[in-house]
């Protein structure tokens, strides 16, 4: 256990994009609402103008905590986006660099299993940067919650303050929630880039990327079918149709005399019984350890010299 | 005393290049092997296979653990240093500590900060801020804070300037070899490591051309020095090597007796590296 939180500590200690990109995100957005209150310039979602007058007209919590959800549901999302963005270039790295510094052979004289190395760097993708991404996206909130919410205050209403924890909470959950799906679901992705991070001497980035294209040209050459470019689609475009309703979803629509705002109840967006039902689900996890088996094997036979 | 290390017909192949040719031997707790070599002629190859780093034919036993099948296990009985620029380059001197403390179990914090007060490495530097002579004292600091039973060094002075050259080896010895430790180590240069070692181990193109204690060398091998008339007469009695230079001949023999050879000038042991180049040359031609 001990072992493993070490482990765990060298991977962010050797990439720390995971925690320093997201922090200049939220540090980014902070300064956005910052502005925004202070009326020096105005940052809309849609047609929708975040001023102070429109806070005091919109008085129904409901709908405030509406608004308060989508408001922090897009900045989790930006933070998904560019958590998954560090993720993947993080595991082509994770067992290439140590081979082009040599610093394999310092970690190799140390007593841990090649299981548990190429395990604390998977665990890294699949759990800890996200946990980073989830912080990041809380910490960013809270301030931008705080700072809207003053503002609403001193505009006359303190819906914006008494809704805020319970958006937050919700925006979290769906955060936290599509954050395990869509790591569940690319997991054979991450694990290949794993396997070309154990494999590739050089240009792991090609090596990542050609096989697959070649395998569909291949196969549009040699059997003039596409299943396999149809497969790949199906995975990188996220599995998110999988994981979530797509029914109901959030809504915020400019009237005349201000705007209305709609958040689905959560039971109803998330949809983890069909994601987890889903054969191409478990199939995709199947490749994922075959793909984590050969980074393992590789990792531990491989002599670069 | 026990057997650290027992290799029987230990062989690699690298595509149709043969690393290591059927290779036997033994090495004993307590002792300092030096296995010396010329580039490529299989001394990485056989650290590799000890240390479970590589494929190999044959048997191999070290501390009585297959090194293919028990790495993790052995690796907490056995350090190495591989090269000198193994240490990762983001890592900070702090940072090694607490990562070597939080893997290995049988690493002991407070020796490794001690070795490290000797030094001028801060705390607070980073591995690529410190020169490669620091680099090696942090390795070095390391590694002798893990009470293991072999330690194994590949070229570790690669590199260093002779004060740090010297500093490694005597830290080595004073600090760290209790007598019932082992280490094995390989270099080039042989004359720096001649006075601490034990065993000496000679390899070429992947075959053990000596394998004798220190102490025996002498019984075994003999330099003769004689002038140019006496030379023809050594020729005829098989010497391993010749050379000439300053009016005499020097020539280097194994298994012949001090009686047969006195006659015909001056004995002496042969030195590590001339009977290195005798040894090596020889199977070469």
């Amino acid at each position: 256990m001990n072992q493993m939180m070490t482990l765990l500590r060298r991977e962010l200690v050797e990439h720390p994009a995971s925690w320093m990109v997201p922090a200049v995100l939220g540090a980014l957005f902070v300064v956005a609402a910052l502005f925004a209150v202070f009326g020096i310039a105005r940052v809309g979602i849609d047609e929708i103008q975040f001023d102070s007058d429109l806070m005091a007209e919109a008085a129904d919590p409901m709908q405030i905590r509406a608004v308060l959800t989508v408001m922090f549901l897009s900045i989790a999302t930006l933070f998904s986006g560019v958590i998954s963005v560090i993720i993947a270039f993080y595991l082509l790295d994770a067992l290439y660099a140590e081979r082009k510094d040599r610093s394999i052979l310092f970690w190799k004289s140390l007593p841990v299993s090649d299981l548990k190395t190429v395990g604390s760097k998977y665990l890294t993708g699949f759990l800890v940067m996200p946990l980073q991404a989830l912080a990041m996206f809380l910490a960013t909130a809270v301030l931008v919650w705080l700072i809207a919410g003053l503002a609403g205050a001193v505009a006359g209403t303190g819906q914006f303050l008494l809704q805020g924890p319970l958006a937050l909470l919700q925006a979290a959950i769906v955060m936290a929630y599509g954050l395990i799906a869509f790591g569940l679901w690319l997991a054979p992705v991450h694990a290949w880039l794993l396997l070309v991070s154990a494999f590739a001497r050089r240009a792991v980035l090609a090596w990542a990327v050609l096989p697959p294209l070649l395998a569909i040209v291949a196969e549009k050459v040699l059997f003039d079918t596409k299943y396999f470019a149809f497969l790949l689609g199906q995975r990188l475009s996220g599995g998110m149709e999988l994981a979530f309703s797509g029914e109901g979803s959030a809504a915020i629509v400019a009237e005349d005399e201000g705007f209305s705002a709609v958040f689905p109840a959560l039971s109803d967006l998330m949809t983890p019984g069909r994601l987890l039902a889903a054969p191409e689900l478990w199939g995709g996890l199947v490749v994922a350890a075959v793909f984590l088996a050969g980074a393992v094997w590789l990792r531990r036979w491989r002599d670069d010299s | 005393m026990s057997t650290v290390i027992r290799a029987r017909g230990l062989s690699r192949r690298y595509g149709s290049t043969v690393a290591l040719d059927n290779v036997d031997f033994e090495i004993q707790s307590g002792r300092i092997v030096g296995l010396v070599g010329p580039n490529g002629a299989g001394k990485t190859t056989a650290l590799k296979a000890v240390l479970g780093l590589g494929h190999f034919d044959g048997e191999l036993e070290v501390l009585g653990l297959d090194p293919r099948r028990q790495r993790a296990e052995l690796m907490q009985q056995v350090c190495f240093i591989a090269d000198v620029a193994v240490l990762p380059r983001w890592l900070r001197v702090r940072q090694a500590l607490d990562f070597v403390a939080g893997l290995h179990p049988r690493f002991n914090r407070e020796r490794a900060e001690a070795f490290l007060a000797q030094t001028e490495i801060k705390r607070d530097s980073k591995v690529s801020a410190l020169s490669k002579g620091m680099i090696v004292q942090l390795h070095l600091a390391l590694i002798m804070a893990i009470d293991a039973r072999l330690l194994v060094l590949d070229e570790p002075t690669l590199g260093l300037d002779i004060l740090y050259r010297k500093d490694f080896y005597a830290t080595l010895l004073n600090d760290y070899f209790d007598g019932e430790r082992t280490i094995l180590l390989t270099t080039h240069q042989v004359e720096e490591v001649e006075h601490i070692l034990t065993d000496l181990m000679f390899i070429s193109h992947g075959k053990l051309v000596l394998d004798e204690p220190m102490e025996s060398l002498g019984e075994k091998y003999l330099e003769l020095v004689t002038r140019p008339d006496q030379a023809e007469a050594a020729r005829r009695l098989g010497p391993l090597s010749e050379r000439q230079g300053l009016g005499r001949h020097g020539f280097i023999f194994e298994n012949r007796s001090r009686e047969e050879l006195a006659p015909l000038g001056e004995l002496k042991v042969p030195g590590v590296a001339d009977l290195f180049v005798a040894k090596v040359r020889r199977t070469a031609s």
